[in-house]
């Protein structure tokens, strides 16, 4: 075939029209806004700690005590989730730039006696993904630029063991490596795409992953630290839907013309930029990259995503090795101890272990749903090596966003599940090689996915209220009021002073809608119900199976509808000032969890996204 | 392009790289061609006198041999170098592999 015939490929391509599209730049630093951040978090959380006392110890509803005690509960493990989120972006500091290194030795710590170019090899991994998806991922691998030679490969490690694949990679130039079984599902397909190849630095890409032509240029550089083991860039959905600017939106759509725009223009610039019907399943992870994990980078506990990433070879050899010595060695040392002639114990720990090894896996990633993030904490735990990560902050690869709310919740659900079992079995907090300030940073991470125990108490405590008159404290009244505003008030600005430039608000949708599936992926972690490894849906399901994903928020919605107007009912006929403010102040609470949950409803519900798509 | 040289000794297989580096580079074809050897043998040698420096997929290919041995076959190492030794120690592989001054040592009598 000539480039010519092939060059349309035959995916559904609705991607095709974002084609175009450009990354956004990282916002620029400012020493000015991270230090009023810096002020207004460390105010939130005195005034916080300030609210939680007095709730504690003054505010216990003793008609209701019980409910009062799991509200405030809740209220407080808010907080604590809070503290952890201000702390672990409390500030950014982006790695210094390096000039990409000419050879091999200038990324190793023990060079070479014959110096050489350094390899690279690509791994794109796939299981069921489209041939001509992949194809376009092998394309713009083919097509990273060097400054320098370079031994370049790119591999698909197909799992699927498709000939139409291998054909594929064939027709352009790239290895094929399959394997007998999928066992580790990715984590075992890198492992077989690592005993293949000899890269002094790899690149792993999922089926959809499209480096841009800087990737090595960009990223190779950070290497010439022997310490660093990997480096993260962030990961760009292109094709999120854009939305309308708040000030096009007002002038159009809203037919205000040029007042809203003046108006849109205006509310921009206190609160940045906003964009209306951007991003309607919430997928788009910019506020994570840009936000969370830059700011892990100053401490070192920028973890690997999965995907858009480049690794020393060594270090992740290394660390599996140590794994699979530490897990054999665990098999024979209690018979080991037991022998007292040391050629007799020699011999006997040889046999012990040569039989321990074959039940022992070796592997470069862990056999985990979250092996990414695993493996990123086996290596930044290591205190022989002490590892390095490095997050780049400019986007140098982009990839497909999950295409419904199915989607959604499959990937959102081995995140998740992923995360709570690190927790549960490995958790970093333990790992004695990991400083305070990586705890730190893992321990919000973890923490975050505890997020129903909190959030599904305080959705639901209106509706007691309204539906059984009860409230979980003494009363609204103005001394309630002194005591949480000023907290909510300093804590949203730091929210805006930290994340600015960066849209938050879907993120915050989305982490209260997460309730449930984080609900279940709790529920399944602790019932310690084996974690499967879904690929994550490249296209759209079926209308019921989406609806059925969307039935605990329709049923809370409604709820909330019908409790609003119950306890509306029960105010009738001059009821105190007291209770109408009680009143008042659920309904608000309660119409700010509905905004959160109602986007993923109308998303499941098959809002289409892609008008004119074929 | 990967040398290796295979001896018997007292029914044990002695195998000796003819390599200077035990690294990614080689560790492929030694995985292949040295575990296809060791299959069905009680205990395989691995003689490195000639390896200076290994990396960690070289030792990688090492376990990979190791997995391939059959119910209650031993993988020994032999006139390991230094620096192949304290990479041994740092990964703790030095507990899954028995080391030994020289072959004719990591055979019994």
């Amino acid at each position: 075939m000539t480039p010519a015939t092939r060059a349309a490929p035959a995916v559904d391509p609705y991607f095709v029209r974002f084609e175009g599209r450009q990354p956004h730049e990282p916002a620029v630093p400012d020493a000015v806004r991270e230090f009023a951040f810096q002020a207004l978090a460390a105010l939130a959380l005195v005034l916080g700690a300030w609210y939680l006392a007095w709730r504690w110890t003054a505010s216990l509803n003793p008609d209701a005590l019980a409910f009062s005690v799991v509200v405030a509960a809740a209220e407080t493990l808010a907080y604590v989730g809070s503290v952890l989120f201000f702390l672990s972006i409390w500030r950014v500091v982006d790695p210094p730039t390096q000039p990409p290194p000419r050879t091999v030795n200038e990324v190793l710590g023990e060079p070479l006696e014959h110096d050489r170019p350094l390899r690279v090899d690509v791994l794109v991994t796939t299981y069921d993904e489209p041939v001509e998806l992949v194809r376009l991922s092998v394309r713009d691998a083919k097509r990273l630029r060097y400054p320098h030679p370079l031994t370049l490969r790119v591999h698909v490690l197909d799992d699927g063991r498709r000939p139409e694949m291998r054909a594929m990679a064939d027709e352009e130039g790239a290895g094929y490596l399959t394997r007998p079984s999928t066992v580790g599902f990715k984590a075992g397909n890198l492992r077989n795409g690592l005993e293949h190849t000899d890269g002094d630095l790899f690149v792993v890409c999922d089926a959809d992953t499209r480096a841009m032509p800087a990737l090595l240029e960009e990223t190779l550089g950070y290497f010439r630290d022997p310490r660093v083991a990997w480096v993260q860039t962030p990961q760009w959905f292109y094709d999120v839907e854009p939305g309308t600017p708040l000030p096009e939106w007002l002038a159009r759509r809203a037919r205000l013309g040029r007042a809203g725009r003046a108006i849109g223009r205006a509310v921009e610039r206190a609160l940045g930029p906003i964009a209306v019907g951007a991003d309607p399943l919430g997928t788009d992870p910019r506020a994570f990259y840009d936000v969370v994990q830059r700011r892990r980078n100053w401490c070192n506990a920028a973890f690997c995503c999965g995907a858009g990433s480049v690794h020393r070879r060594d270090a992740v050899m290394e660390t599996a090795l140590r794994g699979f010595a530490e897990r054999v060695g665990a098999a024979v040392r209690p018979l080991a101890a037991q022998v007292k002639d040391p050629d007799l114990r020699a011999a006997l720990s040889g046999a012990v272990a040569a039989q321990a090894a074959r039940h022992v896996e070796l592997t470069p990633y862990a056999f985990h749903v979250s092996e990414d993030i695993y493996t990123s904490v086996l290596l930044h735990g290591d205190e022989r090596r002490r590892w390095r990560s490095v997050y780049h902050p400019r986007v140098l690869t982009r990839m497909l966003s999950p295409q419904d709310t199915l989607a959604w919740t499959t990937q959102r659900f081995k995140y998740a599940s992923g995360t709570l079992d690190i927790a549960l079995r490995a958790n970093p907090l333990r790992l004695r090689g990991l400083t305070a300030w990586q705890k730190v940073m893992y321990g919000a991470t973890m923490f975050a996915y505890l997020g129903p125990l909190w959030t599904v108490p305080l959705m639901i405590a209106p509706l007691v209220f309204f539906f059984g008159g009860v409230a979980p404290i003494r009363a609204f009244d103005v001394e309630f009021w002194a005591h949480l505003f000023p907290f909510l008030i300093a804590s949203r600005l730091a929210l805006l002073a930290g994340t600015w430039g960066v849209p938050t608000w879907r993120s915050e949708q989305y982490h209260l809608a997460s309730w449930w599936l984080n609900l279940r992926a709790l529920a399944h972690v602790i019932g310690r119900r084996p974690l499967r490894f879904a690929v994550t849906p490249k296209a759209r399901a079926s209308d019921r199976r989406a609806l059925r994903l969307a039935l605990p928020h329709v049923l809370l919605l409604g709820a909330m509808a019908i409790g609003i107007a119950v306890g509306a009912l029960r105010l009738d006929g001059g009821a105190p000032p007291a209770e109408v403010t009680a009143y008042v102040a659920n309904v608000f609470w309660t119409v700010h969890n509905a905004a959160c949950l109602a986007p993923f409803v109308i998303a499941a519900l098959g809002v289409r996204r892609r008008e004119g798509a074929p | 392009m990967l040398q290796l040289r295979f001896e018997e000794r007292r029914g044990a297989l002695v195998v000796t790289p003819l390599v200077r580096r035990l690294d990614a580079e080689v560790a492929p074809e030694l995985r292949d061609v040295v575990g296809a050897a060791v299959a069905g043998r009680r205990l395989v040698v691995l003689s490195l006198g000639h390896v200076r420096v290994a990396d960690a997929s070289g030792l990688a290919a090492l376990v990979a041999v190791l997995k391939r041995l059959p119910p209650g076959g031993e993988l020994r190492l032999a006139e390991v170098a230094p620096r192949v030794a304290a990479l041994l120690a740092l990964t703790r592989l030095d507990e899954v592999f028995p080391t030994y001054e020289d072959a004719s040592s990591a055979v019994p009598a």
